[in-house]
């Protein structure tokens, strides 16, 4: 029962830190119907800001991470602003593979920085407890993956109050449900996208922060582990939130599952899984459900005109 | 109107497919068959050490080096011809962050090289480098842009890479410096005779972490596991532990070997936790390896760790590492193929005094590799001169039987002799000093690398 309940919590955080990556990706999908590959770029910049200023030029790590992700966001707005407002009306696919130009571009810039040794983020968390971490009932809990599960909530609530009360959060979903219409209505849509940005911005900073925090250190290869939110997004469907949310949750518990039961499971069964299946299993559940719901779990159904 | 669904979805698939694609595989390690025809004459022999004169062929002038590459100074005499040697490097990619550290460490060799006297009637340089993104294709691309401009490569960089362009070496008769330690690379019918290796192989580093382990550290080993990158160096490690262990009679309780990109630390520490055992053997890339050893550390999961030398990193030990702790405890060792930046031999003293010259504060594994590489190569090259045959076939043939010197750094090895190299160094982690190891062991073969039949062939 630990090892199921420890299996769990790692699921779970995974689904956290991969939540806040997926809802960047869905964001801009359904205010701008791109698929951003951008993202996983932003993360590792966030995290690089905020090393930079913690640990290279000792501002307090509170105030580091608050500047970072800021500055993430105005990142994401500068994308959009430079790189992708002068592609409005050109085919998606054309936006599409610009951003993966984008995610180059900054990821090299970044690794030049990064250079030999993995960077830490000078966050507390490490010093808490054991190296970061607590029992509880026998089971490890690690106080980064508590802040990164509180964090999706908090950022999931209060995007949901967002996008329902404010003014800017009805003139987005107005935007991503018909763009002329929200023009006619005398949106900014411009303004919209830029915001767009700067809030898939934010939330990658965020991960890229519970990616790389604690002893988990920022590399070149850091991204790889925002990568792994894409799945959650197709399972959950591109243009819903909560479903990117529920695909998350659905891929970290397959990862945290698989990467506690697969070795006894091959015991049992005389099965050879393989090297490497926690992360091709999410894959699997991506296939399955796409034969069975081709939108995704929470994705809107398209009607094509023939 | 098209789908954008569904081109996200087409687009999504291609970019995971790329990924996967870019793991590899160890099982897919290209073995070549092909041999080079066996080298009957030995450099040794009169009509070779008599020869007066030098030809030359591509890559070698009778003008003077360049002052500098870049911004790092030569060292070249401008009264000598110059010997241009070829670099593929990465300076992006999985290990791009390793790249600059080799480079330095190369370039530091030459200007130290040629400063005393350089070789023969010549000095000898780098060019600049190529970004190979340790992606096959790219390599080969790289050491096409070189291809005409060099006699011999400075380094090619990892396993699978250098396999991938062999035939073209081949063609070329382009011996290479490797920065990886596959011991294959020590056997003529696998490398053709180009790859001038050295330090130990990883298989021989495994062999001995294991050996050493069991002589040395007050814990009854009796399980171990081991976690590594397949295709790259996990391979030859994991057979090189595995065949220890079961000259010693310890069980491998599991192998976790995954290529690098589909490494999952979820279900490393997962393996550690489930199945606990009593030392693990680690070939990873240091974020890698901080992140299983903390999380396993978290879970109150310390068995003892002998790391292969690229899981280690000299930021574990340094002021502001959360488990900096951790990798000093004495839970945690460092197997290398030759020994750190400190050690007390000619060849360190000179790499030393030349970083003080020229300003850099470094001392890590990869700087001390970059410096090492360079060892066997000049020996080559002084043989090939002695043999009075400059040409790139006549510095293969100067390859395939010569004994090479590198100081002390590593033992004499000749390169015509099949086997690999197994002396492995063995230290702690420590914050004392810049390579981040002290030293426990140097040079060191246990009984079961000594014992091992390294005429059979390569550990994979």
């Amino acid at each position: 029962m630990t090892v199921f309940l420890q299996a769990t919590v790692e699921g779970l955080s995974l689904a956290a830190i991969y939540s806040l990556v997926a809802i960047g990706f869905v964001l801009i999908y359904k205010s701008m119907d791109v698929l951003s590959f951008a993202q996983p770029a932003l993360a590792v910049v966030g995290a690089g800001l905020i090393s930079s200023l913690a640990v290279d030029r000792g501002v307090p790590f509170w105030i580091a991470l608050f500047i970072g992700i800021s500055l993430t966001g105005v990142l994401g707005l500068i994308v959009e602003r430079t790189f992708l407002r002068p592609m409005v009306g050109e085919p998606v696919f054309s936006v599409a593979i610009l951003t993966i130009g984008i995610d180059i571009l900054l990821r090299t810039t970044l690794d030049n920085w990064i250079g030999l040794n993995p960077r830490y983020m000078g966050d507390p968390f490490p010093s808490f407890g054991n190296f970061g971490s607590a029992q509880i009932a026998g089971v490890t809990i690690k106080y980064l993956e508590i802040a990164a599960l509180a964090t999706a909530i908090f950022i999931i609530i209060a995007l949901n109050i967002f996008f329902r009360k404010s003014k800017y959060g009805v003139a987005m979903r107005a935007t991503s449900f018909d763009q002329e219409a929200a023009l006619a209505q005398g949106i900014n849509v411009g303004r919209i996208f830029g915001l767009v940005w700067f809030i898939a911005g934010i939330l990658a900073a965020f991960a890229g922060f519970f990616i790389t925090g604690g002893f988990n250190t920022l590399s070149q290869t850091s991204f790889v582990v925002a990568l792994r939110a894409l799945p959650a997004v197709v399972i959950g469907g591109l243009d819903s939130i909560p479903g990117a949310v529920v695909g998350s949750i659905i891929i970290g518990l397959t990862q945290g599952y698989v990467a506690y039961y697969q070795y006894d499971f091959e015991i049992l069964t005389g099965l050879t899984l393989g090297n490497g299946f926690s992360l091709l299993a999410p894959y699997l559940i991506m296939f399955v459900i796409l034969i069975l719901k081709p939108d995704g779990l929470f994705g809107t159904k398209e009607v094509e005109r023939v | 109107m098209k789908s954008l669904r569904k081109q996200g979805i087409i687009l999504f698939t291609i970019l995971a497919l790329v990924l996967v694609a870019c793991g590899g595989d160890a099982a897919e390690e290209e073995v070549v068959e092909e041999t080079t025809p066996e080298v009957v004459e030995t450099l040794d022999s009169p009509a070779v050490t008599t020869a007066q004169s030098v030809k030359t062929g591509v890559g070698v002038t009778s003008d003077p080096c360049p002052e500098a590459v870049g911004s790092f100074p030569t060292g070249a005499d401008p009264s000598k011809g110059c010997i241009y040697l070829g670099l593929i490097n990465d300076y992006t990619g999985p290990y791009g962050a390793l790249g600059p550290a080799l480079e330095l460490g190369q370039r530091a060799f030459w200007l130290w090289a040629n400063t005393a006297g350089g070789v023969g009637d010549y000095s000898v340089t780098i060019v600049e480098g190529g970004d190979a993104q340790y992606n096959p294709a790219k390599h080969l691309e790289v050491y096409n842009s070189q291809r005409d401009n060099v006699a011999a490569l400075a380094m090619s960089l990892g396993t699978p890479q250098t396999l991938f362009i062999l035939d073209e070496l081949d063609k070329d008769d382009m011996i290479a410096a490797p920065m990886s330690w596959y011991s294959g690379y020590a056997y003529k019918d696998l490398d053709k005779g180009l790859i001038v290796e050295f330090g130990s192989a990883y298989c021989a580093q495994g062999m001995n972490a294991v050996d050493w382990a069991l002589a040395n550290l007050p814990v009854d080993i009796k399980t171990v596991g081991i976690i590594g990158n397949a295709g790259d160096y996990g391979g030859d490690w994991a057979k090189g532990v595995a065949a220890a262990a079961e000259a010693n009679g310890i069980t491998v309780a599991w192998s976790y070997l995954p290529p690098a990109t589909e490494f999952d630390v979820a279900q490393a520490v997962g393996l550690m936790v489930t199945q606990p055992v009593d030392a693990y053997f680690p070939a990873l890339g240091p974020t890698a390896m901080a992140q299983v050893a903390g999380g396993a550390f978290q879970q109150g999961i310390t068995p003892i760790a002998m790391m292969a030398a690229p899981s280690f990193n000299d930021a574990f030990v340094r002021e502001g590492f959360a488990l900096a702790p951790l990798f000093t405890s004495g839970s945690m060792y460092v197997t290398a193929f030759v020994d750190p930046y400190e050690a007390d031999t000619p060849g360190h003293a000179a790499m030393r005094a030349t970083f003080d010259a020229v300003g850099q504060v470094t001392g890590n594994l990869f700087v001390t590799a970059g410096w090492s590489s360079q060892y066997h190569l000049k020996g080559v090259l002084e043989a090939a001169i002695k043999g009075g045959d400059l040409t790139r076939a006549g510095i293969r043939r100067a390859a395939a039987n010569v004994d090479v010197d590198s100081d002390g750094m590593m033992p004499i090895k000749n390169l015509g002799k099949d086997g690999a190299q197994t002396e492995t160094f063995v230290g702690v982690p420590t914050s004392d000093n810049l390579s981040g190891i002290k030293s426990l062991a140097s040079k060191y073969t246990g009984p079961s690398a000594a014992a091992y039949d390294w005429s059979a062939g390569a550990c994979s």
